[in-house]
């Protein structure tokens, strides 16, 4: 199967980020908005709340304030952040901000080990867990940050399918991409906008005249609250600017009188408030998206920033603590372009020399991301490339696949496409991912380049040869004679000491086990576990100790199948594999059932298929096959009917699925069921199968990983030939001609 | 080869309120003009993805967005 090849499993080495978990502090120039956190409370009423309104309107820090007030509630904070358009981030961050606020709601979902599973196991788990609780409030801040993909859909399901204790709050800057309309109509939704979050008179005078001290004339606050339209960010801009001023009446006229826009108008005043120490301090750590008393000092090569920092945090809201040490920090998004606008003015072309210093900084410290991001944002393409050559082997063995990719996709496209390192990396995500034919592009881009040796790819291999025989070998994609010379020259060419030489072993041995090969087979894995263990590569570990116990079956070896199985069993528990490692499931299924325990072996065997589903297709033949012949063996033909036809329509779509068409027919003494029915097609008959159960047409898909049109289209061509025209009737009639 | 994705073109961007020069460094050298209560800005979008950056710069700033149109497109 595809993941298995995942060179490291090691689930210690998640990035849990926990400043994104900080909500914002209520500080002396804070005001309680009273009437919006009233609106706010009536959030546990409906499903979702969304405040969307521009930058610098105040969402977050009223966000923060309700939730410090809020007194009856759990309410959960986690601000997003472009890293969380990996979902196994973003869910590792939400089910960590709501186990803070009610540990028990969370208890038993286990975090994300990888994007495939996350709607279908945390999430749902998830969910389940929530619907027990009482109510809790899950607020996403910066929710604009997460662009079109996995992520935002899995956000997106959780909204759909949340039970009623559930309440999500989101933040944003655009209009979220979720069906608002339904939701309103269904008076599930709560919205804040633009208009409401305005500053009025009252809250603006608050500010200026209460928090600030500037003692205005109230006709001055009126004139600064039209003048810039009650924008928050910009009448606060216009606080911190006035508090030098010593004739604030002449200032505000004079500003009254200007059409300049307030961001542009006051930049310079703010600055000036400060000392030049400050002031430097601010320009030039505006490059940064989080920082730090150390990181500033190496970035500004300065000796005195942490203590500048907790001081500017005490008067400027516009830089945000991110936790309650008062080590981290952020400036708001919007002073932070302004500043950076400042930057390039007073000191052209510096940032540069900014960035390297970051990325020095962040690198030493063993801060992948932010390194990668400094290193690409200062042009330092080399530097970025080798901590990623470093990194991606242990993150994408967390399941993070995206995050890797979105590594790579850092480069200039020239780069990318013709760096063999980054091609090889995308190669090996994709593969991983499931994506054929991107991976296949990546490899073409490869052999493209005729690259020769010198220096070592980021696999630790010296060869591109050998690199591509390693990957060709490890996903077979239904081809088992390609796999097997790709991975014959794999283990010849893959130097001992190499990362990916275990993954090179792993394929050989794969490809000997689906020739019946069993000897051969059991030797390269018996190699695999002995270089992959000390390694701590827990997925090819568990792996090839479950084929172990499939070959030790075969030959009648029950002490070695049960205790092989259980070895691949615990290491697969031990580090979060069991969503992935599906041939694990196979082999403690039949040991189950060497043991006589017909439906708990079941129970495994289903599970197999579940999660090969989404794997290669010769390991799910497998599965399905081991799974029939179960529940032939319990006497349940129907569903065993209907498990050879999807190991049938999966061994169809391999180009050479080596013996497993033999192991399916020795299985089945009576023809197959499409030689008696209407003429449905193996796939049809799947779908058919599954519209027995509850799943939408959408769900199905996800299931058999096929496209929602897809199924549809198999559904019509099923309602077609069964002369029907619902679901139900074709389920009946399904029934009645003996097909389910 | 040339996809809606990758098309260019001269675009023009009009936000309300007058913003310095030296906002320009924010819009990749895009010229800046100010003309009564607005600012606008113009110049090459090598494609959509360069395109919706600026916007989202807009956006970043609490700039108020008046109005985005293509002057000219790039035939390549």
């Amino acid at each position: 199967m595809a993941h298995t090849t995942r060179p490291r499993a090691s689930v210690g080495s998640r990035p849990l980020l926990l400043t994104k978990l900080h909500p914002p502090a209520r500080r002396d120039h804070t005001i309680v908005r009273e009437r919006l956190v009233q609106s706010l409370r009536a959030s546990v009423g409906v499903k979702l709340t969304v405040l969307a309104a521009p930058a610098g309107c105040g969402k977050t820090t009223l966000l923060g304030t309700w939730r410090d007030v809020e007194e009856t509630l759990p309410v959960a904070w986690l601000t997003l952040d472009e890293g969380d358009n990996d979902p196994v981030v973003l869910w590792l961050h939400i089910v960590e901000a709501l186990r803070r606020v009610c540990p028990n709601a969370v208890e038993r979902v286990r975090p994300p080990a990888s994007a495939a599973r996350v709607v279908d196991v945390v999430v749902r788990q998830l969910l389940n867990e929530v619907a027990e609780q009482q109510d809790v409030v899950l607020i996403l801040d910066d929710f604009h940050r997460l662009s079109a993909g996995s992520a935002r859909d899995s956000i997106a399901w959780l909204i759909e399918h949340a039970p009623p204790t559930l309440h999500v709050v989101l933040g944003t800057r655009s209009e979220p991409a979720l069906p608002l309309g339904t939701m309103r109509v269904r008076g599930e939704l709560l919205e804040l906008r633009a208009h409401e979050l305005a500053f009025t008179e009252e809250e603006a005078a608050a500010l200026l005249n209460g928090a600030l001290g500037l003692d205005l004339a109230p006709e001055d606050v009126d004139r600064l609250v039209e003048r810039i339209e009650g924008w928050p960010a910009g009448v606060y801009l216009a606080g911190l600017s006035l508090a030098g001023v010593v004739d604030r009446h002449a200032f505000v006229s004079s500003y009254g009188g200007t059409s300049r826009h307030v961001v542009d108008f006051l930049v310079d005043e703010v600055l000036d408030a400060h000392d030049a120490q400050t002031q430097s301090l601010m320009l030039r750590s505006s490059i940064l998206d989080r920082l730090s008393g150390s990181l500033c000092d190496a970035v500004l090569e300065s000796d005195d920033s942490a203590r500048l920092l907790r001081r500017l945090a005490r008067t400027n809201l516009f830089l945000l603590p991110l936790d309650d040490a008062g080590e981290w920090y952020r400036f708001h998004h919007l002073f932070a372009q302004l500043l950076r606008v400042e930057l390039e003015h007073r000191e052209p072309g510096i940032t540069q020399t900014l960035h390297l210093r970051a990325y020095a900084w962040h690198r030493s410290r063993g801060f992948v991301d932010e390194a990668i991001k400094h290193a690409q944002q200062a042009g330092a393409y080399g530097e970025a490339r080798d901590v990623i050559a470093g990194a991606w082997l242990k993150t994408a063995s967390a399941g993070r696949h995206a995050t890797v990719l979105a590594w790579v996709d850092g480069f200039p496209p020239e780069l990318s496409r013709t760096d063999p390192s980054l091609l090889l990396i995308r190669a090996w995500m994709s593969s991983l991912a499931g994506a054929r034919e991107e991976a296949a592009a990546a490899i073409t881009q490869l052999e493209q380049l005729h690259w020769d040796g010198e220096p070592p790819l980021a696999d630790g291999c010296g060869s591109l040869e050998a690199s591509l025989a390693t990957l060709r070998g490890a996903f077979a994609w239904g081809d088992v004679g390609t796999a097997r010379t790709n991975a014959l020259r794999a283990v010849e060419l893959v130097p001992a000491g190499s990362p990916i030489r275990p993954a090179a072993t792993w394929s050989l041995a794969t490809a000997c086990y689906f020739r019946d090969e069993l000897d051969a087979a059991e030797r390269w894995f018996d190699e695999t576990v002995q270089l992959a263990g000390p390694d701590e590569r827990w997925l090819l570990t568990t792996s090839a100790l479950a084929y172990r116990s499939l070959i030790a079956a075969e030959r009648g070896s029950r002490g070695a199948q049960r205790s092989l199985a259980d070895g691949a069993a615990d290491v697969a528990r031990e580090h979060g594999l069991e969503e992935i490692a599906g041939e694990v499931h196979v082999a403690v299924g039949l040991a189950l059932e060497a043991d006589g325990d017909i439906e708990a072996a079941l129970e495994s065997l289903e599970r197999a298929v579940t999660v090969l589903r989404r794997g290669q297709p010769l390991d799910l033949a497998l599965a399905l096959i081991c799974h029939a012949r179960v529940l032939r063996a319990a006497r349940r033909d129907v569903d065993a009917s209907a498990a050879v036809a999807e190991a049938a329509a999966t061994i169809d779509s391999c180009a050479d699925p080596g013996t497993l068409r033999r192991r399916l027919e020795a299985l089945e003494p009576r023809p197959l069921p499409h030689d008696v029915d209407a003429d449905l097609s193996r796939r049809e008959l799947v779908v058919l199968r599954m519209l027995k159960g509850s799943l939408s047409e959408r769900d199905i898909g996800r299931e058999l990983y096929l496209s929602h049109n897809t199924v549809h289209s198999h559904t019509k061509s099923i309602y077609r030939k069964l002369g029907v025209s619902s679901r139900k009737q074709a389920v009946q009639r399904g029934v009645m001609l003996g097909l389910l | 080869m040339e996809s809606r994705a990758t098309r260019g073109g001269t675009y023009r961007l009009v936000v309300r309120g007058e913003l310095d020069d030296r906002f320009a460094y924010l819009f990749n050298g895009m010229e800046l003009e100010r003309i009564a209560g607005t600012t606008v800005l113009s110049g090459d979008v090598v494609d959509q993805a360069q395109l919706h950056g600026y916007i989202a710069r807009v956006e970043e700033l609490g700039l108020e967005l008046v109005s985005i149109s293509q002057t000219a497109e790039h035939v390549t």
